[in-house]
């Protein structure tokens, strides 16, 4: 179990500072980003690439922010609504990793497959953790 | 279920590890006055300038990538300019990346334009509307719209898209980029040394290599 739970909080940390690199790099940065091969700076520099007015890495920085605080709050407090709320988190990070890097792209990024990776670990671990928690709501570290 | 999640963890590390390996970064290119020299008059690119302008810049492009459409907005309207005024010799060399699909039939466009004294609005009107026909499944329709936008005469123009000479012309100049183990677009040359992707840098290479050429 406490596998588990420093996996996903490390994978979620190392997802925060990727996406946070990412939008650094892409985003806020003057230089101008060169084409190699039509992979990930083409999408990070598409249209395609924005949801409204905010970058998908920032995107990424809120959901692996997000899921690092669940991750803690369901190590200091446990039950299965945290843990319920991480899968649906980590769930609907799985679904836009997906739908955004692989589906409406059609663009197979190496940084997007980092993220489609760990992503799918931690989905994947919360699952596991929210079918071997206890049934009931109790409080308490469970990890 | 535990070996499931090793096994996702594993996978997750091989992928971390595949993202480091395969994001591989721009080559650094430098060029002899003589290779310089030899690729401005070679006439495998598109000239702007007087020929004997003490500093040459050469910026290999493709229209479909989108850090060269930056590029068209940042820095190009500089070294049009400075084109201008006789102070460099600008080398327009296209190198259409395999994965974007249309960036051939922009390139055919804008040397299309340039057989009517034009091209110079084609590029900065291709690059300006990248995002309209980068993603369409037939971007030919939005270059004729583009051409008749920038005043070109449209049979002449579409008489050249066909011209085989013209996909010649990018062939060579993309060969010559390869040769010169090019791998990035953009990628620009003053005098020969790469510049960072970066206006202000751009003209600080340019102002000390005017200096060192004694015109400034």
């Amino acid at each position: 179990m406490r596998g588990r739970s420093v996996s996903t909080a490390l994978l979620s940390a190392f997802g925060t500072g990727l996406s946070f690199w990412l939008y650094e790099k892409q985003v806020r940065s003057d230089e101008i980003l060169p084409c190699l091969s039509g992979g990930c700076d083409t999408l990070s520099q598409s249209p395609l690439a924005w949801v409204g007015p905010v970058h998908v890495s920032l995107i990424g920085v809120v959901g692996y922010a997000s899921l690092v605080a669940l991750r803690l709050l369901t190590c200091r407090y446990g039950g299965r609504l945290l843990r319920g709320l991480l899968v649906a988190a980590a769930s609907a990070g799985l679904l836009f990793t997906q739908y955004g890097a692989l589906v409406r792209l059609g663009i197979a990024c190496a940084w997007c497959l980092v993220s489609a990776g760990c992503i799918t670990t931690i989905w994947a671990t919360s699952l596991t953790s929210l079918r071997s928690a206890p049934a009931s709501n109790q409080t308490g570290p469970l990890t | 279920m535990r070996i499931t999640a090793r096994l996702l963890s594993l996978a997750c590390l091989c992928l971390v590890a595949a993202g480091c390996g395969t994001r591989s970064a721009p080559a650094t290119v430098n060029l002899t006055p003589e290779e310089t020299k030899v690729i401005a008059d070679s006439g495998a690119g598109i000239s702007l300038g007087q020929t004997d302008a003490p500093v040459t810049v050469i910026e290999f492009s493709d229209f479909q990538c989108p850090g060269c459409a930056q590029s068209a907005e940042r820095i190009f309207p500089e070294l049009k300019r400075l084109a201008a005024d006789g102070e460099i010799r600008y080398i327009f060399m296209d190198y259409p990346l395999p994965g974007h699909k249309h960036a051939v039939a922009a390139s055919q466009a804008a040397r299309c334009a340039a057989r009517q004294d034009k091209w110079v609005p084609m590029h900065d009107e291709i690059f300006r509307t990248q995002a309209r026909w980068a993603g369409a499944e037939d971007a030919k329709p939005v270059f004729l719209d583009l051409a008749k936008e920038v005043g070109l005469d449209i049979p002449a123009f579409e008489a050249c898209l066909s011209d085989p000479t013209v996909k010649d012309a990018i062939t060579r100049s993309a060969s010559e980029a390869r040769r010169l183990k090019v791998n990035a677009t953009p990628t620009l040359l003053v005098n020969g040394k790469q510049s960072a992707l970066n206006a202000s840098r751009v003209r600080d290479l340019v102002e000390k290599a005017l200096k060192e050429a004694n015109v400034r």
